[in-house]
């Protein structure tokens, strides 16, 4: 019995220096993946489109310039465009924003084709800006990405009634009274990027 | 008991809270959107443009083939042109100097009163009078050239503003007194021998309003002739018989003389 009970006492000494010997402590990580939704110009905010010739009043500008993009997305997205009239400060009169026009090229990782779309990509298949937001780029694959991934450059043109813009040539417009008369017009266009 | 009771409901709320949390952040994801700007200016800048050859002149041949019968041996050639404009524009024609001068013999003159012209319209802005695009002043009528500056086109109602598809034109010359309903002019004592004659003209392009600019044409003005006669005295001076043209040889003129006489 005495031997048991040493037994016993020596378990328990064991066992008790064993729980104190142990330390155990638990380290937690949280990884978020919010959403990321970046629109970027790099170059090209602010275009002018200047008419002092016959054959640019008659033909229009093909290449106005350039406004370079970068969309930074987590998730697939679109981008839309829209503008108003062009609006002359001094008086009333406008040039309908139909007369300008857009044309897009992919200069990223991305390319039509495969992980974006566009119905707009040379200029005789320009796009008539019009005051409701319209559909320039569109994801066909997965266009998720960073700015490497969506690079692309918008090309302006004016007066060039190629494909949906403006039939009718700025002369042709000044004559029929829709451009009430010549001088210096403004508008702005919005570049809008939707996560889909 | 009653501690795990409220234990449970707490834990009931808050499971709640974060699920609707997590809709929130779920749905605003599917509205998100990024916007930005571009800024464009479009100038417009006037433009005002006659084409038209430089060297334009007036050239004709005349040969005296009988008493009081000239023939035109050499008309003066048609002259195209057109306008370009951004503004409403009118047109003036002047002589640039009183007479044409003989090329062989300069001494040899003709007022240029001798000579008439008229624009026909090949564009597509109408030039039916006033309440059209443009208001054509020789449209059913031939007006002599003058020193005098002559507007002959002008817009109307509806604006000439355009092109050359809409402004091109035509200017014809025509010899006063081929027509006897014409205000004829007489040169019979001037005693012309056969010459080729020479004379220029402006074509003066002008916005139509008042700060309009324009353009000459030609750029470089001959002097005037010290001398001039008024035409009316010319008229007063002539031939009880007044002279002819004929652009036939003199030969086929005769013949048909003959023809009439039989």
């Amino acid at each position: 019995m005495k031997c048991l009970t040493k037994i016993l006492i020596l378990t328990i000494t064991l066992l008790s220096a064993k729980v104190f010997a142990q330390d155990t402590e638990v380290v937690n990580f949280t990884v978020v993946f919010e959403s990321v939704l970046n629109l970027n110009v790099t170059g090209g905010a602010d275009q002018t489109a200047t008419f002092n010739t016959p054959a640019l009043y008659n033909l229009g500008i093909d290449a106005v310039g350039s406004t370079t993009i970068t969309m930074e997305s987590t998730s697939n997205w679109k981008l839309e465009i829209s503008a108003p009239n062009f609006v002359e400060g001094a008086t009333a009169a406008i040039i309908p924003i139909n007369n300008l026009g857009v044309w897009c090229e992919a200069t990223g990782v991305h390319t039509f084709g495969n992980e974006v779309t566009s119905s707009y990509t040379t200029l005789a298949t320009s796009m008539g800006i019009t005051i409701a937001p319209q559909l320039l780029i569109d994801a066909l694959g997965d266009n998720d990405g960073s700015a490497a991934d969506n690079a692309f450059t918008l090309n302006w043109t004016m007066g060039t009634m190629q494909n949906t813009m403006n039939p009718l040539s700025v002369f042709a417009q000044l004559a029929n009274g829709t451009i009430a008369n010549i001088g210096t017009f403004t508008t702005t266009a919005s570049l809008t990027l939707t996560a889909q | 008991m009653d501690n795990f009771v409220e234990m449970k409901k707490r834990s009931k709320t808050s499971g709640l809270f974060y699920l609707i949390v997590l809709l929130l952040v779920h749905s605003s994801g599917f509205a998100q959107e990024n916007n930005i700007e571009a800024n464009f200016r479009t100038r417009l800048e006037s433009v005002l443009i006659l084409n038209v050859d430089p060297e334009i002149r007036i050239e004709f041949g005349l040969n005296e083939v009988n008493d009081n019968l000239y023939q035109i041996t050499k008309a003066p050639d048609a002259i195209n042109f057109s306008v370009e404009s951004t503004e409403n524009w009118n047109l003036s024609i002047t002589a640039s100097d009183p007479y044409f001068r003989g090329v062989n013999d300069p001494s040899q003159k003709i007022p240029v009163e001798f000579l008439g012209f008229y624009i026909e319209n090949l564009g597509t802005n109408w030039d039916n009078g006033v309440f059209s695009n443009i208001s054509n002043k020789t449209k059913d009528t031939v007006i002599s050239l003058s020193e005098t500056k002559t507007v002959v086109l002008a817009n109307g109602r509806r604006n000439n503003i355009g092109g050359t598809n809409k402004n091109s034109f035509i200017l014809r010359w025509k010899f006063m007194n081929e027509d006897n309903d014409l205000n004829l002019k007489e040169i019979s004592k001037l005693n012309l021998k056969e010459d080729r004659f020479i004379g220029r003209f402006y074509l003066t392009l002008s916005e139509s309003h008042a700060n309009g600019s324009s353009i000459n044409l030609p750029i470089n003005t001959e002097t005037p002739p010290p001398d001039k006669i008024d035409p009316l005295v010319i008229k007063y001076l002539s031939n009880p018989i007044s002279p002819r043209f004929t652009d036939k040889p003199e030969e086929k003129e005769e013949a048909e003389e003959i023809d009439k006489k039989d």
